[in-house]
């Protein structure tokens, strides 16, 4: 019988995870995107925009974790974090692993990166 | 939780107020062969006084149409290119030719967002906002409306913890604040239920059926924009 409970228990616990899973239904997942860039738009300073970035990062690690995609313009927001903060030869590299993921964004990434030069 | 009692019923009275059609009939473009996958999301136009409302709107915009199958560019990036151009408001954008979007964005299609009315009261346990927003989706190829809807609705910010003295005050800060994220997630959620879904969506091509759009608010012209 206390097993019987203690596997109900379990099974709840799992439906109540299973409802307020983040992963939406295109099967992306974004943590707490909207808070950090919103916080970062009302208030522009290297704390917000390391913030935000970290989110970003988060997101991509999760993601990989979780066996999803990451989410669309995730991996060119962090090259242009990073090529506004000088590193111009990482931001290619995420503005690439952009355009691999999602090949339509591709013109637009040259652009970027044409005006990173 | 009221929040969700507050959207449900606005859903429920929406749905029996008035008849509805299918996505299929009421935007075909979205069904052919148009190209529309790559979104552009331009600058909010806002009718309102609330000078903070484009922010928020700005904030929660991507995911929603993301989680519907589109590749949105991403806004950060689009919204800085358009501020170094001088454009922070939509209106700024009146007359430009639609093709100009995919030439230097590589646009498919663009999305314009129009806030009507964002009006917030407060009162003493509880507080809400009213919200009308108007959402055109032009093509980049054929200039016309792809899709398009208006929606205005009452959302509840108070938050409900059971405790009136607590709720008090959590109301008097949240409804000044940050509550407006998820409130303005929601606005875009209720609205994208009658889009279309794009290519990464598994019900790509498979909604045209779905019968939830009412033609009265599906109708915005073009010449607008």
């Amino acid at each position: 019988m206390l097993t019987r409970m203690k596997y109900l228990i379990l099974l709840a616990t799992s439906f109540m995870f299973v409802g307020c899973a983040t992963v939406t239904e295109s099967g992306y997942y974004w943590g707490n995107y909207s808070e950090t860039y919103y916080e970062y738009i009302k208030a522009p300073s290297e704390q917000t925009v390391t913030n935000h970035l970290n989110e970003l990062n988060d997101i991509v690690d999760t993601s990989k974790k979780k066996g999803l995609k990451v989410p669309p313009g995730i991996y060119a927001e962090i090259g242009y974090i990073t090529a506004k903060r000088g590193d111009s030869d990482n931001s290619i590299a995420y503005y690439r692993q952009e355009a691999e993921l999602y090949p339509e964004s591709k013109g637009f990434i040259e652009r970027l990166i044409a005006d990173n030069k | 939780m009221r929040l969700l009692i507050t959207v449900t019923i606005a859903l429920l009275i929406s749905g029996c107020a008035a008849t509805t059609t299918t996505k299929e009939a009421a935007f075909p473009e979205m069904y052919s062969d148009v190209n529309r996958q790559t979104m552009l999301i331009v600058p909010v136009i806002n009718e309102t006084t609330a000078a903070e409302a484009p922010d928020f709107l700005n904030a929660t915009v991507a995911q929603p149409l993301a989680n519907k199958g589109y590749y949105v560019l991403p806004v950060p990036i689009v919204s800085n290119i358009f501020k170094e151009a001088g454009i922070v408001d939509g209106t700024q954008l009146k007359g430009i030719p639609f093709s100009t979007y995919k030439d230097k964005f590589g646009a498919e299609s663009i999305l314009f967002i129009k806030l009507k009315t964002w009006e917030t009261n407060y009162m003493v346990i509880s507080g809400n906002v009213t919200v009308g927003m108007e959402y055109v989706l032009v093509s980049a190829d054929t200039n016309n409306v792809l899709w398009s809807y208006q929606n205005t609705f009452v959302l509840d910010t108070s938050s409900s913890s059971g405790n009136i003295l607590a709720d008090l005050v959590v109301t008097a800060i949240t409804t000044a604040a940050t509550d407006y994220v998820p409130v303005a997630r929601r606005v875009h959620a209720n609205a994208v239920t009658t889009l279309p879904v794009g290519e990464y969506h598994p019900k790509h091509l498979q909604d045209g059926k779905d019968k939830n759009v009412i033609p009265a608010l599906a109708t915005a012209p073009v010449e607008r924009f």
